[in-house]
């Protein structure tokens, strides 16, 4: 009797597993894979179906935030450098190759990685890999270009902060306030006097440092293979020796300051009224997959573009808002954020916007405003984007790029399309009640003509 | 005998280190790259409109559709600068039976993308969908093209928009020094001619019924010349196509003025004044038609001078060696009815602007007398096979469309890069004396007065 009560409640629970997984949706997998060879260079193959153009890039997990705290913006000025030649390859030939050879090809530097990256023809992957690997192991620097190349990036500081009287220096005191002690607070292209002062010793040191297989990836996306990409990576990194690993030290803020900063920056050279706010998200809102979907779909509905709730309200109903928009901003090693965008229409200022956005949409959106039907839409567009998202390499390899930065597992962003799919309203709901709150508020800034 | 020995030994040890450091030691080279291109599978439909609509069939789920109205651009409202932009800015507001609200929710939630933008020469719409939303999408654009609200609020905001962008442009020297450019390069009464103290005078002056009425003379079917990149069959294309001719069968037909080409204005270098870090600088030569077979010789010598990052002549010498720009580069501007050229910018310290301006002379003085090389010319080829290739269908459509605006045969789509392996050192250099002569040069440089700057040549001018 005791053995048939057993089996009863054993079926029974079995019973109900099957249940809910059947109401699990599965739809179709990301195409992509992931394998690591024997020096530790990790290798994401992502399959988009793409006739005979790959998008291929070769990224290091060393960005501006690894600095040292002497020479902010090395890590960029290591980028301009990658193009300046190597032992068995000039600066001449390399940027002959790469910018003749492929159909377009760049680099950038983010806090926390530097990536190289060619979109090519299928036949120019062979070379493109091939100069990967031989700038990933014998980078020459020499005084001369080092110094001409350091006006250059004094050109682009100006040129990308200097010159804009919109976001001038307001981006690095936004940093400043939404990171105190953590190096996400500095700019990544750095201050002109540490550039400056980069010799070429201080960027060899750091190249060798964080320059290596067993701190870099490869991704291959659009019309490619596991087995062809493992072919060509082997023949080209294989025998490049893995360094010493890599330890990222970085100091984290505290969670939560409660601290809410506010920057009013007036101009003479401002025609627009811009408010941003912004506000914090703890590592665990989006620590997996499915956590950092669901935070998209929930700052989505509420801010991004002339169709959100947002949207709706301040520019349709109210006519106070000209344009909004909605960015999350997540990094590898701290917290995170939300923000939310507007442009004032003519009779608004910051302040009406700051006050009926917040009162009436913001605050309550989780309780009253986020509503079924356009949780339902969200999630469909989303999983549609996937869809437009592949049909160009580039789009869909810069797609994937954040989750690998991030350090995600790349089996989950797999199925993004089956998580998206099984996300919850409640689950929306949760998030955005944390988030959209006023304590939770880190920063206003404000951007308004000189009255 | 053992010194033989020895000796055939030491030779041959020799050999097998001359042969381990040739064969492990990489070589780069661009002699493999393979200048071809993808062939299209493309064709010509009759469905009863001026041109016939060329269709490229494509495996994609995504269907990409340019529709241009020819004439109908900015040149046409000359007379009335920033109409065009307006009466486009306020069409996804409400059109056919959806106010503003449901128009954009409608397009938004299916991931539809419609826009409209008018060049000097034409309107261009451009549709972009997944296949299975592309019916829905037709439906709106032909809503939006025959029956679109314009309500007073959002023409209000719009303008609103337009006007804040306009001036929040004057802060920028790259926006300044380009305008200052077109007024040298057109002159007031050119057709071509844009001033924003003539588009902010303008704008608040528009009413509701201005938009209507320059509504119902634009996207005429008599004008229209419409391009596919898709996996649409053609019962599908047909269907569409049928839509959007009945959309438009009621417009008037906006008269399209007659007007002549016009000539490269006489060279001259100005200065404007404009309280800034950073100074910009905008340069023309004279160009060639797109329509032109000279085309791809000045193509390819615009590549040579400044189109390609790194390698071109200006991005060399003035980035490369002098470190004196982030960025400098030529572009052509060969595709107008009424005018080309060659376009280049850079952007500099106000203390560098006057050394970037004699770098750019210097060059270009070099390039005429030395021409180009063998070299040069093999890498503007490679160059324009690679930036040509295919790798999306937006891509596809970008380059088919350029054709169609040159009047290329359909027949000629797949072979016409073949004419840019044809061009000889010669062609190229013949074009590059013509064009290139700093002589020719007409030049804003736009930022923060220095004492150098102020004894530029032609003086200062605001």
């Amino acid at each position: 009797m005791r053995m048939f009560a057993k089996a009863f409640f054993a079926f029974l629970f079995g019973s109900l597993i099957a249940f809910c997984a059947e109401n699990e949706t599965e739809l179709p997998h990301l195409n992509i894979e992931e394998r690591t060879i024997e020096n530790g260079l990790r290798v994401v193959v992502y399959n988009t179906g793409s006739k005979g153009v790959v998008c291929s890039g070769v990224g290091y997990f060393v960005g501006s935030a690894d600095d040292p705290r002497d020479v902010f913006g090395i890590s960029h000025v290591l980028e301009h450098m990658m193009f300046q030649g190597t032992k068995n390859l000039s600066g001449a030939d390399l940027q002959k190759i790469v910018f003749v050879g492929d159909i377009y090809s760049n680099a950038f530097t983010s806090y926390d990685m530097t990536l190289y990256y060619h979109l090519s023809n299928k036949p120019f992957l062979d070379t493109a890999l091939k100069i990967e690997a031989e700038r990933m192991q014998n980078l020459l620097l020499d005084e001369k270009t080092l110094k001409s190349e350091l006006e250059v990036i004094t050109e682009e500081r100006k040129m990308r902060t200097e010159s804009d009287p919109l976001t001038n220096f307001v981006d690095e005191a936004s940093s400043k306030c939404l990171y105190l002690f953590s190096s996400y607070s500095y700019p990544v292209i750095g201050y002109v006097d540490q550039i400056k002062s980069c010799t070429a010793e201080k960027i060899r040191e750091h190249y060798r440092k964080f320059y290596r297989p067993n701190n870099a990836f490869v991704i291959l996306v659009g019309d490619i293979t596991m087995d062809e990409a493992l072919k060509l990576v082997q023949k080209h990194f294989g025998s490049i020796k893995s360094g010493t690993p890599v330890k990222r030290s970085r100091v984290i803020d505290p969670a939560n300051t409660g601290l809410c900063f506010s920057i009013d920056h007036s101009d003479k050279n401002i025609s627009i009224r811009k408010l941003d706010l912004v506000f914090r998200v703890d590592r665990s809102m989006f620590d997996n997959v499915k956590k950092l979907a669901t935070l998209e779909i929930a700052a989505s509905i509420l801010g991004d573009g002339d169709c959100s709730v947002l949207g709706h309200y301040l520019i349709d109903r109210r006519h106070m808002a000209l344009s909004v928009g909605a960015s999350v901003d997540v990094r590898a090693f701290d917290k995170g954020h939300v923000i939310l965008s507007f442009v004032c229409n003519k009779g608004s200022t910051g302040d009406d916007i700051d006050y009926i956005a917040s009162k009436i949409i913001i605050y309550p959106f989780a309780d009253t405003l986020l509503t079924k039907e356009l949780f339902e839409k969200e999630k469909t567009k989303m999983l549609e984007q996937i869809d437009i998202l592949e049909d160009n390499p580039q789009s869909a390899g810069m797609f994937v790029l954040p989750y690998i930065i991030n350090g995600y597992n790349l089996q989950d962003v797999k199925k993004l399309r089956s998580i998206i799919q099984n996300i919850s309203l409640d689950d929306v709901k949760r998030v955005a009640k944390s988030l959209f709150t006023k304590e939770n508020r880190a920063l206003r800034v404000y951007n308004h003509p000189k009255e | 005998m053992r010194k033989v020995i020895y000796f055939a030994i030491a030779i041959c040890c020799a050999a097998t280190a001359f042969y381990w450091h040739k064969h492990s030691t990489p070589t780069f080279t661009l002699d493999d790259v393979e200048m071809t291109q993808a062939p299209l599978d493309i064709m010509a439909v009759d469905e009863g409109l001026p041109e016939k609509v060329w269709c490229v069939k494509t495996n994609s789920n995504m269907v990409y559709a340019r529709l241009v109205f020819l004439g109908e651009g900015q040149r046409s409202f000359f007379q009335k600068p920033g109409l065009l932009d307006l009466i486009l800015a306020v069409l996804p507001e409400g059109a056919g039976t959806r106010d503003g609200v449901e128009l954009k929710r409608f397009l938004s939630d299916r991931s539809v993308g419609i826009s409209f933008s008018a060049s000097r020469d034409n309107i261009v719409v451009d549709v972009s969908c997944l296949k299975k939303h592309f019916h829905s999408a037709v439906g709106v654009l032909c809503d939006m093209l025959s029956s679109a609200h314009m309500p007073d609020h959002k023409i209000d905001s719009a303008r609103q928009e337009m006007i804040l962008a306009t001036q929040q442009s004057l802060s920028y020297p790259e926006a300044v020094a380009q305008e200052s450019l077109n007024n040298l390069l057109y002159a007031s009464d050119h057709p071509y001619h844009q001033s924003s103290k003539g588009l902010l005078s303008a704008l608040p002056k528009y009413a509701r019924s201005d938009l209507l009425s320059a509504y119902g003379s634009i996207f005429s079917k008599d004008h229209l010349r419409v391009t596919f990149v898709s996996s649409l069959d053609n019962t599908e294309i047909t269907q569409a196509l049928g839509q959007i001719k009945k959309a438009v069968a009621q417009k008037k037909t906006l008269p399209i003025a007659d007007a002549k080409q016009s000539v490269f204005p006489p060279a001259a270098i100005k200065f404007v004044e404009l309280d800034n870090p950073q100074s910009s600088i905008c340069f023309a030569f004279p160009g060639v038609l797109g329509s032109s077979t000279d085309v791809f010789s000045a193509s390819l010598a615009s590549d040579v001078l400044g189109g390609i990052s790194f390698v071109s002549r200006l991005f060399f010498q003035v980035r490369g060696k002098l470190g004196l720009a982030y960025h400098i580069s030529t572009q052509t501007d060969f595709d107008n009815d009424l005018f080309s050229c060659v376009a280049g910018i850079a952007g500099t310290r106000p203390e560098n602007a006057e050394k970037v301006i004699d770098a750019i002379k210097t060059e270009c003085k070099k390039l005429c007398s030395d021409g180009v090389s063998e070299e040069g010319l093999r890498l503007a080829k490679i160059r324009t096979f690679s930036k040509f290739s295919f790798t999306s269908g937006s891509n596809i459509l970008n380059f088919v469309s350029l054709l169609r605006r040159r009047g290329v045969d359909i027949g000629a789509v797949n072979s016409y890069l073949s004419n840019f392996d044809k061009v000889s050192v010669s062609d190229v250099n013949s074009i590059v004396r013509k064009l290139f002569s700093p002589e020719r040069m007409v030049l804003v440089a736009c930022g923060t007065p220095t004492k150098k700057n102020i004894n530029a040549e032609n003086g200062r001018t605001k």
